[in-house]
């Protein structure tokens, strides 16, 4: 497994990512895209539709890619790299190439969650070999906080605005994680901004698989989920302690659980710090609108518990 | 009097808020005003630049040049500063721009931080002592700047008077106040889609972020609780188009909003809204392509695509509105004429357009009639058959919603029948294609015939334009006319239909005609000369994004000359 050292020595080797980017001061993006490229050893090609990542690593006069990257519309970014794969493979077969190289498809969950998603699943089915990586930040940051079906309820956003009757975002949000799964891929699984070496590790094992690979990464956002600008660990570890993003993979249809918080740390103490879900503790239905979020988490993370205990990896 | 205030910073500096206070106080003011705003697509750093221009007439058009340049930052001075008028003011951040003779620096960041705690009130400080050199009331200011920051407008009234009290008094005198409170109204073209929406009955509106069709989405998200329009974010644009289209066969006027990107992937539910003859009202913002391009940037691109996307021969409403003020009237009339004539309707906006401020008459509801289009329960019981795509005269079948009495409403997207039913039979098939073409012909009575001015074209060089560059070429017309009376502005709102055989006539007379478009292409002009034979004799063009300002055209016109 990949440890700081290693990651640190592949960056002095040649940078994949590099620094001079104009992603804002506290965004958990580039943190996420370093670590994944730097667990991966072969050459690779990157694949990003429309969002921050994209406008705030490309913009003239520099980039910040040092690998072969593609920008592409938002709702195609699994169908480009299918065809980038596939172009390789045929390659390959003809014998005009012969080293390994890596795909990579990093996109926000705008563009994997909603507009992307018919694109990703048409790819998983189709099994190219690929490894997509969503940076979710659970809304529609790069257009200004738009609400997704990543973005869990209550939530504020400016099209699920808070209102004296509506109290954010209606909805819960879409489980991508589990949807993935259901397709049968190799390897999929979740992880967090706050535990890179887990990252790093999920990334390399990831990478022994031939077929899709699919990590979906909580990379916290400031701007969107009106945090100060040093939290995003702090946030992103929160998260994982009170059990709504929980850690775990799922290798060949068998589920295992990364980290399991010794204490149940309730839901609240994560959303109290975060700007996005203040009108909760304002407004007199706020007690209750929490109660079900935490039944909710509760709910999520007993199903995740029953499915590794069923289809554990078992040592 | 015409005075030009730009205001410019990084994004994240809060330029917007600015631009938006002095344009409130200003119209407060009884004054005219238009603010521009000039962004970088980008969540922090990179150009943001708020234009204002006030003056006692109503404006419609941004400058190239300022009168007053309020700089944040040593970028803006570098990209503006050169942008100036003789005899221009500067405001600037201590260090952004050399000092100089009309150059007052203020250690603006330093004062917010240290004054204040709140270094992002450092505009606010500029923002005070470009106010006192305009000349303005500071309680139109302080009024504009707790609008604007609601909750936290405490510290930036503070900032607001650290910057006052720096300046010295006022450079210009303002001219007195043009109207009275209630008599004008101050919006953008944005607002004023989403309220022109409101009052046509609006009542669904489904849609996808994209710049510059997200201010209407968000406009209606704020308002559908109150307003009884249901709001819902689709999760791509093609969902967006379907659910508004299954709204309004239910009988919801429906809407969607979006961008070229997004209006392409709607295509396909354009060409099904003219099969199954379902009304829906599409706001097309249009900015830069192809592809992504110029996200925040303006152009006027899109006017050949939205004219002919869609697989298939259908009638669609085509217009394009001019100011805010149009934009509410033509959101309006896309309504109300989808409706009568069961077809879609676009209104092709743009990012100058949605984004700018201006100040209107105020609005008036009461002038677009809106009617019911679709047969009452008490119609459809005396109905012995129905039919939804009867055969008439005018090609518009009755309506009926589903559910709403015993006939069945069946709608194909495949050829159908007049009942509904899919058919290949030859006749029908011709029939059915004359009856939705017939449409057309009846919707052309309609719409309007360009604007033309001066009232009389004869021997004079016809300066041609559509949508949003209304503003710019008036201007430019009135200025080149001062010179020499040999102008005039000929300004299309409705693009399709239109009657061609009345355009050509009223074009014919004109000495020459030249189309001034945000493309490349001249789209209008290939238009015309498709339509009428008439072949524009030049092209002002302008594809960086940018839009045209007055002087843009006055400038190419007399390089022609």
């Amino acid at each position: 497994m990949p440890s700081i050292r290693v990651l640190a020595e592949r960056e002095e080797k040649g940078v994949r990512f590099t620094s001079g980017h104009t992603l804002c001061a506290g965004c958990a993006e580039p943190m996420v895209v370093r670590t994944v490229l730097n667990a991966i050893e072969d050459p690779v090609v990157v694949a990003t539709p429309t969002g921050c990542l994209e406008v705030a690593t490309s913009r003239f006069p520099g980039t910040a890619w040092n690998v072969p990257w593609i920008h592409v519309a938002f709702e195609n970014a699994a169908a480009v790299i299918s065809g980038v794969e596939a172009a390789y493979k045929a390659l390959k077969k003809k014998g005009l190439i012969d080293k390994r190289v890596r795909f990579v498809v990093f996109a926000g969950d705008g563009g994997t969650y909603d507009i992307g998603f018919q694109a990703l699943s048409g790819a998983l089915e189709r099994g190219h070999d690929f490894l997509y990586v969503c940076l979710n930040n659970e809304a529609y940051m790069n257009t200004g906080v738009q609400r997704s079906s990543a973005t869990p309820k209550c939530a504020a956003a400016t099209t699920a605005p808070v209102g004296e009757v509506i109290p954010g975002k209606p909805q819960e949000r879409k489980d991508l994680t589990e949807i993935v799964a259901a397709h049968g891929i190799p390897y999929v699984a979740q992880a967090a901004v706050s535990h890179l070496i887990d990252l790093a590790n999920k990334v390399e094992r990831a990478m022994k698989y031939e077929g899709p690979k699919f990590i979906n990464v909580l990379t916290t956002c400031p701007l969107g989920w009106r945090t100060p600008r040093d939290s995003a660990i702090q946030q992103s570890k929160l998260a994982v302690e009170t059990r709504y993003w929980p850690l775990y993979e799922v290798i060949e249809g068998r589920y295992k659980i990364n980290y399991k918080p010794k204490e149940r740390v309730p839901i609240e103490e994560w959303l109290k710090t975060q700007g996005r879900f203040r009108h909760l503790f304002r407004d007199p239905r706020g007690k209750e609108l929490i109660a079900q979020i935490q039944a909710e988490v509760d709910r999520r993370w007993e199903l995740l518990l029953k499915k590794e205990q069923c289809f554990g990896v078992g040592d | 009097m015409e005075l030009v205030v730009r205001l410019a910073g990084a994004a994240g500096q809060g330029v917007q808020s600015l631009g938006e206070v002095l344009v409130r106080s200003l119209f407060r003011s009884g004054l005219f005003v238009h603010g521009e705003l000039s962004y970088h697509s980008r969540i922090r750093g990179g150009e943001n630049a708020f234009t204002v221009r006030l003056a006692d007439r109503p404006l419609f058009a941004t400058r190239r040049e300022a009168d007053l340049l309020v700089v944040l930052t040593p970028e803006m001075w570098r990209a503006y500063g050169a942008r100036l008028r003789p005899g221009a003011w500067v405001v600037a951040e201590e260090g952004a721009a050399p000092e100089g003779p009309r150059v007052l620096r203020l250690p603006a960041l330093q004062l917010a931080r240290e004054k204040l705690g709140l270094p992002l009130a450092q505009g606010v400080v500029l923002l005070g002592a470009a106010a006192r050199l305009l000349g303005l009331n500071p309680s139109a200011v302080e009024r504009a700047l707790q609008e604007v920051f609601g909750a936290k407008a405490g510290p930036n009234l503070q900032a607001f008077a650290l910057g006052w009290e720096r300046a010295p008094g006022p450079a210009w005198e303002l001219p007195p106040p043009r109207f009275g409170p209630g008599e004008r109204m101050l919006l953008t073209g944005g607002q004023a889609v989403g309220a022109g929406a409101l009052a046509a009955g609006c009542r669904f509106l489904a849609a996808y972020p994209m710049t510059p069709g997200t201010p209407v989405l968000e406009f209606l998200a704020q308002r559908g609780e109150r307003y009884g329009v249901v709001v819902e974010q689709a999760e791509d644009e093609i969902a967006a188009i379907n659910m508004a289209l299954g709204a309004a066969y239910a009988g919801a006027r429906a809407m969607v909003t979006t961008s070229g990107g997004g209006f392409a992937l709607m295509v396909e539910g354009l060409s099904l809204a003219g099969m199954i003859e379902t009304p829906v009202v599409i706001h097309l913002g249009q900015r830069p392509g192809p592809a992504t391009g110029l996200p925040t940037r303006t152009s006027q691109e899109n006017l050949l695509f939205a004219l002919y996307a869609g697989h298939g021969e259908f009638p669609r409403y085509l217009t394009a509105p001019a100011t805010p003020e149009s934009a509410f009237y033509l959101t309006m009339q896309a309504f109300e004429l989808a409706e009568a004539y069961q077809v879609p309707a676009i209104l092709l906006t743009d990012q100058f357009l949605v984004d700018s401020y201006a100040v209107v008459p105020a609005l008036d509801p009461g002038r677009v009639p809106l009617r019911e289009h679709t047969l009452s329960p008490q119609e459809l019981e005396r109905l012995e058959r129905y039919e939804r795509f009867a055969p008439t005269p005018t090609g518009v079948s009755p309506r009926a919603l589903p559910g709403a009495s015993r006939h069945l409403v069946l709608v194909d997207s495949d050829e159908h029948d007049f009942y509904g039913r899919i058919t290949e039979d030859l006749e029908i098939r011709k029939a059915m294609v004359e009856k939705r073409l017939r449409k057309e012909g009846y919707l052309a009575q309609e719409t309007a015939l360009p604007e033309v001015f001066p009232a009389e074209l004869r021997g004079r060089v016809a300066l041609l334009g559509w949508g949003s560059t209304y503003g710019a070429l008036r201007e430019a017309v009135e200025a080149l006319n001062r010179e020499e009376d040999r102008y005039a502005h000929v300004h299309f709102q409705d693009l399709w239909p239109v009657r061609w055989a009345e355009v050509e006539e009223l074009l014919r007379e004109a000495r020459a005609v030249v189309t001034v478009e945000g493309n490349a292409w001249g789209q209008l002009g290939k238009l015309l000369r498709q339509e009428t034979g008439i072949r524009p004799a030049r092209h002002l063009a302008r594809y960086d994004g940018r839009p045209f300002t007055p002087e843009d055209i006055v400038e190419a016109m007399r390089h022609a000359a």
